[in-house]
Parts: structure tokens; sequence; C-alpha cells
């Protein structure tokens, strides 16, 4: 089966300034991908080359099969995009914002007031009588994400949704995700928000230098993260940061660390803090989160990279 | 075509959603101009055809700065470009729009021209401008190249404060021709209308392909 969304060697620069250099992943039926990276890093640029609104200096990108660049409308019509911006017409109103998108699609308007109002039945914030643009910046996110799931498309983009929602909003945005997924759908999701990411992504991607460095996480970090359930008596930290070269850190009645070398890390600081006194409980490998790997990728390239000076 | 009417239906909302101070001033425009025309010596140093382009030209280039620049200021011009309506819909859509709107208040201007002659006009003025075929089809060419002009260079120009100054320079370069022409021969006004509506084709054109390539989601300078 032929991924949803592939790239291959992706570049795209702006004038002099590179954004994307040999950019490649693929996206599967049914998958949720995260897309993270710090500002600027091309996230945006490279959801509008998959959107086909931006065109790729060099590489392919294949969307269903078709080059996004070709702007067949029929293509977009299996989509759901949110920007960074809610791109919602101000002076109309919920119900004809959706008239126009729902005609746009080919979705009937008793197809689409029968889906707003499953939809509205869920969250307080539906009102037809005013203006979209009275609507404060969640509420129109809100809006946003109820035009991008009309007629559940089979593809979704998402630049950066949750940062405006409150919890029920965002609650409520997770289950139409489940939902979609449940359906097949595969989603593209680009945030600042790692529990997002977390919570909504089955991969990630990092855009950094340029290129999409796929993370590990949930799970797949093997056995680099460990955790050893002792009380917080400093020299046990001392001890394992001695073993492992890091420093640990106490959190929830465990020592957690990192290590390169498992297998021969681990009983030695067994042996060592048994030796020391120190009432062991569990010893385990611990299933890291993506936003661990995210931060920890961020704190990396910070140490790699410090920027410039700063002289007063 | 069905795709176009989606767009047109939008772009009507828009404007009948807009604020009141809108129509305020298109009242106030359409009173202006009507007394204007109606007062108008065609034989006069007012009675010039200059003034039907002048009025297209703001009015197109009103309508043009919401349709096509505002929307892309606001970023709804992306979504409205991933919605699953062509680009062609899109531009033709909004184009038809403003032709329109521009006509429509060109033709509401006249008859308020009419209405206000028959008691404040002179009986000396010679018979009003809406009588002139020839005047209204230099307004509706004027009015077709001022669009396709606005779509084209909506897109081109990184600032859209610059869209009337560019709309005033093409018409006005026309009509400096068709003066320059007239001292030599007389032309007929419905060859400046031809020439507007030809050079309106070629800036249609030219939008088409503006409208399809990477440019037409640049961020607006303002």
């Amino acid at each position: 089966m032929s991924p949803v969304i592939s790239a291959n060697n992706l570049v795209k620069s702006f004038g002099k300034h590179t954004i994307l250099d040999g950019c490649s992943f693929a996206i599967e039926e049914g998958e949720a991908y995260g897309l993270v990276g710090l500002n600027g890093a091309g996230k945006t640029t490279l959801i509008r080359l998959l959107l086909g609104v931006l065109r790729a200096d060099s590489g392919e990108v294949e969307v269903f099969g078709e080059n996004p660049w070709r702007h067949d409308a029929a293509l977009h019509r299996r989509m759901g995009v949110v920007l960074d911006h809610d791109g919602m017409w101000g002076n109309l109103t919920i119900d004809q914002n959706m008239k126009i998108f729902a005609a746009a699609k080919g979705i009937g308007w008793n197809e689409c007031k029968a889906y707003m109002e499953e939809y509205w039945s869920r969250t307080g914030i539906y009102n037809n009588r005013k203006a979209v643009k009275f609507f404060s910046r969640g509420q129109r996110m809100q809006c946003a994400l109820c035009r991008a799931f009309l007629g559940w498309p089979a593809l979704y983009f998402f630049d950066e949704p949750s940062v405006a929602l409150d919890v029920d909003a965002y609650e409520h945005f997770s289950r139409l995700v489940r939902t979609a997924r449940e359906r097949g759908a595969s989603l593209l999701i680009s945030s600042h928000q790692l529990d997002a990411i977390d919570d909504l992504a089955d991969r990630v991607g990092m855009l950094r230098d340029k290129r999409l460095i796929e993370l590990e996480g949930k799970g797949l970090q093997g056995d680099r993260l460990w955790a050893v359930a002792a009380d917080d008596n400093p020299q046990w930290g001392a001890i394992i940061g001695e073993q492992c070269g890091g420093t640990p850190v106490y959190s929830g009645g465990e020592w957690r660390f990192e290590t390169n070398n498992a297998g021969s890390d681990i009983p030695a600081i067994v042996k060592r803090l048994a030796g020391e006194g120190c009432a062991i409980g569990k010893v385990a490998p611990v299933a890291q989160d993506f936003s661990v790997t995210i931060r920890n990728e961020y704190r990396r390239r910070a140490a790699e990279d410090p920027g410039p000076e700063v002289t007063r | 075509m069905s795709q176009c009417l989606i767009v047109l239906r939008k772009e009507w909302l828009n404007f009948v959603c807009s604020d009141r101070s809108v129509f305020f001033i298109y009242f106030f425009l359409v009173a202006g101009w009507g007394m204007l025309l109606a007062t108008m010596d065609r034989g006069g140093p007012l009675g010039s055809p200059l003034w039907l382009v002048f009025f297209s030209v703001i009015i197109a280039a009103n309508f043009s700065s919401t349709v096509f620049v505002s929307e892309r200021m606001s970023g709804s011009l992306e979504i409205l470009l991933t919605s699953g309506l062509s680009r062609a819909a899109i531009l033709w859509g909004k184009m038809i729009f403003v032709m329109v709107m521009t006509l429509a208040i060109g033709m509401v201007c006249v008859l308020t021209a009419s209405v206000l002659q028959r008691f404040i006009a002179p009986p000396e003025v010679a018979r009003a401008v809406w009588f002139q075929w020839s005047y209204g089809a230099l307004y509706a060419g004027a009015t077709f190249l001022n669009t396709a002009s606005s779509a084209c260079f909506s897109v081109w120009l990184p600032n859209p404060r610059l869209l009337h100054f560019v709309n005033i320079l093409l018409v006005g370069a026309v009509m400096a021709g068709y003066v320059a022409l007239s001292l030599t021969c007389p032309l007929s006004l419905f060859i400046v209308a031809i020439a507007m509506a030809a050079a309106g084709l070629l800036f249609a054109w030219l939008a088409g392909r503006a409208f399809e390539g990477e440019r037409i989601i640049k961020p607006v300078i303002f």
C-alpha cells in the first residue's frame, strides 16, 4: 500500500535563504504524524509544500499519489486544513462560513447541518447571530476545526491547532482526532504544544538544520532511560551519576537517569547502591514520551550552538 | 461555473455583512457623483469621459482591496485555495463580483443623476452622460481593465496600497493615448473601450498565471 503522503529530498528556498534541504518522510494511512521544530525551522513551509500552495525547488512530493502542485481541486476536497490562522471570514456567521465550505467540498447543507449540530453540541460557543469577527481567538479556532472535520476527509493538516484552545475545546479536538483516525484518516500535526504531540501523534519528526529527523518516543527509547525506586538521599543520585555520567533527577519516588550502556551500568549501579545500604525498590526502563525526547533534542541543540554572545 | 457561483456568493455575503460605515460611504459617493453627473456639461471641462474612467478606477480598486488584498492579509485566501475550489473559479468568481458591483454602482449613480437632473440641472445642460452608449462602453471597458489589473497586481505588488495608483496609471495611459491620437484623427470612444477591454483580457490572463503561482500566499506589507 502506498503512503498517503510521501516526500523525498525536498528542497525549498526563498531567495538565498534555504528553508528545507533534503527533507524526506512518509505518512501511512491511519497514521498521525507530529511535526516539531523551533520557530522558523520550516514547519509551515513543509505543510504548504504538501498542500500545494508552495512549489518545491527540487525533490518529490506526493499526496494520495498526486503532486499537490498540480492544484487538483478534487485532491483538496479530501483534506481538512487548519493553518496558523483560523482563515474564517470575519463578516460572516458560523453557518454562512460553513455553507460556503460545504458547497466547495460538494457536501449538501442538510448533511453539513447535521454534522454541525453534533459538533457544537459538545461546546457552548455556538452563536449564529454574531459574525465570526466578534469571537475570541479560541472560539475562532474552534470554528476552523469545525470546518476542517466537515465531511470527515481522509487527510488532515493542522498547524498549531491547540494553541488557543481551552481545556474543554482541546478535549473536544482530541476526540475528533480519534474519531477521524477510527475512520482511517491520516494526520499531520505541527505544534509547539508538546503535550498535544504526545497525546495525538504516533510518530514525530523534528525539523532541524533544514532536515526532518525522525524521533524515538513512547517506549521506543530502548534501554536508554531508567528509573530506580529509592528514597531521596542525594548520595544515591551521586552514585548513579558517577556510573552513568549524567545528572539523575529525583521525581515521584524514583531516580531517573539516562544511560547508553544499560547492560553493564544497571548491574553496577544496583551493586553499588545495595553496598551503600540503599533500599532499592523497582529498577526498570522508562517508556519515554515524545515531549521528553523533543526537549532533550532542543537542549542538545542549545548546547551545541549557544548562539551569539551577548555583549554589554 | 458552479464553483464560480460559490465564490460570488461568498463575496456578496461578505459585502452585505460589512460594517454599516461602508454603506454610508457608498451612499455619499453615489449621491455626490450623481450630483456631478446631473450638473455635467458635456461640452465643458467637467464633461470629459475621464470622469467615468475615474469613477471606475475608484470603485473597482475599492472592491478589489477587500476581495483580493484583505483576503490575503487575513489568511483566508490560503484556506479558500485548499477548500476544493479550482483557482480559476476563485479568480473569476472574485473578478465577476468586482465587475458587477462596479457596474451596478455606476448605474445607481446614473439613475440618481437622472432623478436629480429633473430638479437641479439647468435647461442648457446637454444630454446627460448616461444616454451615450459609447460612455457606457467606456465605463464597462475601464471596469474590466481595472478589475483584471487589480487581480493581477494584488499578487504582484508587495504593497497593495499601490493598487489604486497602478490602476490610475494604466487607465490614464490608455486615455492619454486616446487624447494624443484624437489630435490627429477623430476617434470614437468605442475604440478606447475596446482597447481597455483588450488590455483587460491580457491582465486577466496574467492574473490567472499569478493565481497559479506561489506568490499568491506571500505576506502583504501595509
